[in-house]
């Protein structure tokens, strides 16, 4: 398993220039509009070719901007999910499990039925911290698993908008002559219709398998009722 | 009534086990009180634009913090009786030495708190 801050920064790399990549292809595609527009009168009837393959890139470029929104509102949310991930078994687990009570030459210097007695409360607390340490990392697994399809996302994500953006240098309509334009503009648009179609194929895909992942949330749930842990609180050794 | 024999100092080390475990257990319940996430915290993805339905994980976020107040609460509980025991352990021990007895002392007194 890699670590806290292995997973982080997987995660973190996903947001690396996502933002500034996200504007160049505002502005690309800004310029790109704006220079067809000098044009419009020369091109008179091929702009009505180059309308509607405008549209494909501008609702391609709103889905993309949409994503990216939601990312940056959820980033910081989801650094917290990895990291409490990793607290569950760090900070709770291992510390748990060293609590355990280990068996001391007390038997020897106190028996009767009072010592007897102490020593079946002893293992009803060992059950107790084993039974928690054991609920401790089965949540952490579940949040791993969570995490792991958020960095999937980002990752997809990233590519999404280099593809995107690369689309869009490649075209570099805003330099197109007059008579490369219309053929520039639609196959720019077919060439982003494919990458976003196959680009939200992808998220949706992992989208699926992160919501399947958080359904299992119901064995997380299923583990408060243990009769380690019997009325759903630690054993009462002494009552009251 | 059983024989039985006894060695107060050692009852008192025991105790002092369970006290140190009491101190352990503190850091365990805060650690389990920073657990809490909130709903925003659980998917970077856009399920609206995406078009797959679930808006958000509002439900499980829930069902992961009946969780997680269940552990602090367990935790919690935990500290107290590793604290209650220590105290019981002790109590036995002075009263086997105030007494001096060699019968049965009454438990049930002992371990309530």
């Amino acid at each position: 398993m890699s670590g806290r801050d292995e997973m982080t920064n997987l995660f973190e790399r996903g947001f690396q220039g996502l933002e500034d990549k996200a504007r160049e292809c505002a502005d690309k595609f800004n310029a790109a509009v704006h220079h067809i527009h000098g044009w419009r009168y020369v091109l008179g009837p091929a702009m009505f070719a180059i309308r509607p393959a405008l549209d494909t890139i501008r609702d391609g470029l709103e889905t993309l901007f949409k994503l990216i929104r939601t990312a940056m509102e959820h980033h910081w949310p989801v650094v917290s999910l990895i990291w409490q991930s990793f607290s569950w078994v760090e900070k709770v687990q291992a510390p748990m499990n060293n609590l355990v009570h280990e068996k001391t030459d007390l038997a020897y210097y106190w028996t009767g039925p009072a010592s007897t007695k102490y020593q079946d409360k002893v293992t009803a607390q060992n059950d107790a911290i084993a039974a928690v340490a054991t609920k401790s990392g089965n949540v952490s697994k579940w949040l791993m698993d969570i995490a792991k399809y958020n960095i999937e996302y980002m990752t997809k994500l990233a590519e999404m908008v280099t593809g995107f953006l690369g689309a869009l240098v490649a075209a570099a309509i805003e330099a197109a002559t007059v008579v490369e334009i219309p053929f520039t503009v639609t196959d720019l648009a077919g060439a982003i219709g494919a990458l976003v179609t196959q680009s939200l194929d992808n998220l949706v895909g992992i989208a699926k398998r992160f919501a399947e992942a958080l359904s299992k949330v119901r064995d997380i749930l299923s583990m408060m009722s243990d009769p380690k842990l019997p009325k759903n609180q630690w054993p009462q050794a002494v009552t009251g | 009534m059983d024989d039985f024999k006894v060695v107060t100092s050692e009852l008192r080390k025991e105790a002092k086990l369970w006290q140190e475990k009491a101190d352990k257990a503190e850091p365990i319940v805060r650690a389990v009180q920073e657990a809490y996430l909130s709903a925003t915290a659980f998917f970077v993805g856009d399920p609206a634009t995406l078009g797959v339905g679930m808006i958000n994980a509002k439900l499980e976020a829930d069902q992961y913090e009946n969780f997680r107040a269940f552990m602090e609460k367990v935790v919690q509980g935990a500290v107290t009786e590793f604290g209650q025991i220590d105290v019981a352990l002790r109590r036995i021990a002075d009263e086997y030495d105030r007494t001096e007895s060699v019968n049965e002392i009454d438990l049930a007194k002992f371990y309530s708190a």
